[in-house]
């Protein structure tokens, strides 16, 4: 049995009570958690307060060097703990490998940019005076964090909340925890102090929310999906805790007359089908230029055809490739929902759309690779979000169209332009509404750039070196003499 | 038989012919050194050009990487490589520890620094217009590298130059080659690409005048003396290369009516005798207010009576012998002018003999009182162990009697009083001011001399403007 992490400490819900984490893709127990409540939520919140002022005034230094050591030791477990997440998430095992890898990357670059931070001495115009802009941690941070990618997306957290000086206080999701406490253990074995990285397990609606509505809690840093950023914006920013959100999106790809068609299927490929089209950003809309989008259209189905669903922890014999089950039964009932109600509306569906045919698949929530065109604009395809292995095709006469019909949508997180035009280029960087934009690339999100939405995606930014504001406040001095 | 690094390749001189490198503490050799020529340095210079092709275009992540592995080396090596640079530079070897340790963490600061290099991106900067500001890597850099601390001051060049993209030219000091050498072996071993970094060792006045006139070098990372800078820098005025200069010091420490006595005369007599006083950055000179003086003196005289001169790999062992003759023939020359002119020895002011010393350049701590103004030893650089002191009246005129040098490197305040120590802070002309602090570099600020004492800052995140270009890029767009 998996435990919680407080205070240096494996430990039991207070209740003593336990829930059992189920694989997706055969619906075994893979193990049990604590089932922890209110009270264990606010014991870890006190561990962590208790800890702040000591590794708040560490040295920069020290904190990059027990990063880095936490780093090290997670990576020496890399094999074992992608195995572990393939177990409880779902996704092809190589494919965990790579979000450790990314998991790795991220703690590093806060390790290493935890001596850059800097404020500023600033002239004033009073006599014999002068300023400063020193920053300081906020404190206590809740690092609320969901099952799509529950390693990285803890890790865009933790790196430059404990960079900073803030300590933290982290809460997977229900069903993908068991990763993570290992993790979190790993990270306090390499020296990090007690207190300072905690996890608590739980229901969101009782563990997260005593997260929301604590006090002590300075900040909150929550990836979900937009319903619940709601919720999170209304209580947390209730008595004023810092708050980012990165939420859901529906990322336009538009590929023009003059792109490179293979890489562009490629791109939109492992764009929308990686992790089982369960990805925040991922190509959701996919807007092809007219004179391209037979040749596209035909290619791209081929070369989705050779996914082969089946359990993470096996692979698929090339030239398959292995796409996992969806996480959850409840994940699968909304992509064929909104299947349904695109083929009512009229789509045409080009590849799957059903459930995989064989005993083999009865047990896990697979759902077969799919791909629709003649979608209506008003199907909830296109409207909402879709966190499955989903994507309607569009045709475009045109950019400005495609631009437009792009933007028609309440999210704005990743996007992207297939063209060697520079015209084009200028036209999509500065007119799509979106937190990123990629020209010719894969949507991914590199360490060195910020990472976040405009619209209903989000508030704040998680990567770069942006990242790092989000978890320090600046506070303005004045020195007379 | 020590051996130069050309294009990844430990080799000699084309010359055949090599330099001994001989210990300080007692006068045997060390090893050898190829005594490099024009032609050996510019070999050097075409490989690294050739690298830079390749290098340049790396991404940053992948060159921190390299950085990073060879941290983990240095750490490893840490006593062997120590004890080398004791043995052909003098120093202790607690000293030749920190050394050591210190150039790693530069390079670890500036692999911390991967992924985050970057350019800027200005918007409507016309109608339909906007502007990209873009680094770019130079291209081949030469680092002349001084014997006070061959390795530290080694490093400040190699951490920002290896991770902006350039590749190097390294001369380290002729007396100094070996622990260098076998720093830089470490590199490659951490996987740096070949020709990348390349060491060319022999006499200044021939390779590195080589490395420094050779049109394909595009900035020089010097330091040294006031005097070789001026050259080093009228040299790369000719093809306008970029140079940065870290030059002489005569650093002034001040020490106030209320400050900690005990922990400035700790601060002072580190600060003057770290490095048998070789370093640009040691504090030369000492401004006591009048009513503290003879209190402090007191204490720092029986302080620096303790410290035991000796072989640095003996055990126990303060402070060693000079680095050369030369050197402790000019601290000589310079005490004696001041005792000329009336200066007291306080402390030391000879040559220690005896068994243990008589084949090595030891000479004594030594303090000076009463020292005349217009004395060497305030006028000009101190670079042995030996700390005039002086009697001030108040902080303006200890401010202006700091300031009245051509030098401005660093310099420290002792005081508890806000105001002092602002006014000295913002007065003292100095690229550093310490407050009640000892003079300790460190890495995550810029370091660098006003005035004579230099041009241009090495380490902080400022170090990386000194190795990169920056190009301003406008694109226009279509109108909307």
């Amino acid at each position: 049995m998996a435990k919680m992490f407080i205070t240096g400490e494996s430990v039991e819900a207070l209740s003593g009570e336990t829930y059992e984490v189920r694989n997706p893709a055969n619906g075994e127990v893979v193990d049990t958690v604590p089932k922890g409540n209110a009270d264990d939520a606010r014991r870890a919140i006190d561990a962590a307060a208790a800890a702040f002022d000591e590794w708040s005034h560490t040295t920069t230094e020290e904190r990059a060097r027990l990063l880095f050591k936490a780093a090290e030791l997670v990576d020496g477990e890399r094999k074992a703990l992608a195995e572990l997440l393939t177990k409880e998430q779902g996704k092809p095992l190589m494919e965990a490998g790579g979000e450790l890898e990314h998991f790795h990357h991220g703690i590093e670059f806060y390790a290493g940019l935890a001596s850059k931070v800097r404020g500023a001495q600033v002239p004033l115009p009073a006599k014999n005076a002068y300023g400063m802009v020193i920053r300081k941690p906020l404190g206590v941070c809740g690092a609320i964090v969901p099952w799509n990618f529950p390693i990285t997306l803890m890790g865009t957290k933790v790196g430059p909340a404990l960079a900073a000086g803030n300590t933290v206080v982290v809460k997977p999701a229900s069903t993908t925890p068991l990763t993570t406490i290992r993790i979190i253990e790993l990270m306090n074995q390499a020296g990090i102090p007690k207190g300072v990285l905690n996890v608590i397990t739980g229901p969101g609606g009782v563990v997260g929310e005593e997260l929301l509505v604590n006090p002590q809690v300075r900040r909150i840093a929550f990836t979900g999906e937009s319903a619940t950023g709601k919720h999170v914006a209304a209580v947390a920013c209730g008595d004023f805790k810092r708050v980012t959100l990165e939420l859901g999106g529906s990322d336009p790809m538009i590929v023009c007359d003059d792109a490179d068609i293979q890489k562009a299927i490629t791109g939109a490929m492992v764009g929308r089908f990686w992790n089982a089209g369960q990805a925040c950003l991922a190509v959701k809309r996919l807007f092809v230029f007219d004179q391209v989008y037979d040749e596209f259209v035909n290619g791209l189905v081929s070369k989705v055809s050779r996914y082969e669903v089946g359990d993470g922890m096996s692979k698929a014999e090339k030239p398959k490739i292995r796409m996992g089950p969806l996480h959850t039964a409840a994940q699968r009932d909304e992509i064929e929902a909104q299947v349904k109600d695109a083929i009512d509306r009229g789509a045409k569906v080009l590849l799957g759309g059903a459930r995989p045919e064989g005993a083999q698949y009865e047990k896990g929530n697979y759902y077969l690779p799919t791909i629709l065109t003649d979608v209506a604009e008003d199907a909830r395809a296109v409207r909402e979000e879709t966190f499955g292995p989903l994507l309607p095709i569009f045709r475009v006469g045109s950019l400005d169209e495609a631009i437009e019909k792009a933007n028609q949508s309440i999210y704005g997180l990743g996007s992207s332009i297939w063209t060697k035009n520079l015209d084009n280029i200028e036209t999509a960087i500065d007119r799509i509404e979106a937190g990123n934009v990629w020209v010719n690339s894969l949507h991914y999100g590199y360490d060195e750039l910020p990472f976040g939405g405009v619209k209903a995606s989000g508030f704040g930014r998680e990567h770069g070196p942006e990242a790092l504001d989000y978890y320090l406040e600046p506070k303005g001095v004045v020195i007379t003499r | 038989m020590a051996q130069m690094l050309i294009g990844g390749e430990w080799v000699g001189s084309r010359s055949g012919d090599y330099i001994e490198v001989m210990n300080p503490a007692t006068g045997e050799a060390v090893d050898t050194a190829p005594r490099g020529t024009e032609a050996d340095a510019r070999e050097a210079i075409d490989n690294a050009r050739e690298a830079f092709a390749v290098w340049g275009e790396w991404t940053q992540a992948r060159r921190a990487d390299v950085l990073r592995r060879a941290v983990a080396l240095f750490h490893q090596n840490e006593k062997e490589l120590a004890t080398l640079l004791t043995r052909e530079q003098g120093k202790p070897l607690r000293e030749a520890t920190l050394e050591i340790r210190r150039f790693t963490h530069t390079i670890e600061y500036y692999a911390g620094l991967g992924k985050n290099i970057r350019g800027g991106y200005i918007p409507q900067i016309d109608e339909n217009k906007y502007g990209l500001i873009i680094k770019r890597p130079l291209g081949v850099v030469g680092a002349i590298v001084p014997w006070n601390f061959p390795v530290s001051l080694m490093g400040n060049k190699i951490g920002p130059a290896l991770l902006a993209g350039n590749t190097m030219v390294i001369k380290p000091a002729e007396t100094t080659p070996l622990t260098d050498l076998r720093v830089v072996g470490l590199f490659l071993e951490a996987g740096l690409p070949k020709g990348v970094m390349n060491v060319v060792t022999g006499p200044g006045s021939v390779v590195g005048h080589e490395i420094v006139a050779n049109p394909t070098v595009r900035k020089i990372g010097f330091t040294g003396s006031t005097e070789v800078g001026r050259r080093v820098m009228a040299t790369a005025a000719q093809t306008i290369k970029r140079v940065t200069l870290e030059l002489g010091g005569s650093d002034p420490m001040i020490v106030c009516d209320d400050a900690d006595l005990d922990e400035a005369v700790k601060a002072a007599a580190v600060g003057r005798f770290f490095n048998c006083g070789q370093a640009c950055l040691a504090i030369k000179r000492l401004y006591l207010f009048d009513s503290i003086a003879d209190d402090f003196i007191e204490k720092l005289t029986t302080r620096v009576k303790k410290l035991r001169v000796g072989n640095g790999l003996a055990e126990g062992t303060m402070l060693g012998p000079l680095h050369s003759q030369s050197q402790r023939d000019e601290v000589e020359a310079q005490v004696q002018d001041a005792v000329d002119r009336g200066a007291r020895v306080l402390v030391g002011g000879e040559r220690l003999r005896g068994e243990g010393f008589d084949n090595g350049n030891f000479y004594a701590p030594t303090l000076l009182a009463d020292v005349p103004e217009d004395a060497r030893v305030a006028t000009e650089e101190v670079f042995g162990p030996a700390l005039p002191i002086f009697r001030v009246g108040s902080l303006g005129e200890a401010i202006a009697k700091a300031n009245d040098s051509i030098y401005g490197l660093g310099s420290s305040i002792w005081t508890n009083d806000l105001a002092r120590a602002t006014r000295a802070a913002e007065r003292l002309e100095a690229g550093y001011t310490w407050v009640n602090s000892a003079q300790i570099i460190y890495d995550e600020l810029p370091f660098g001399g006003l005035k004579q004492s230099g041009y241009g800052k090495e380490h902080g995140i400022e170090a990386i403007d000194y190795y990169s270009e920056t190009k301003a890029v406008v694109v226009a767009t279509k109108k909307a």
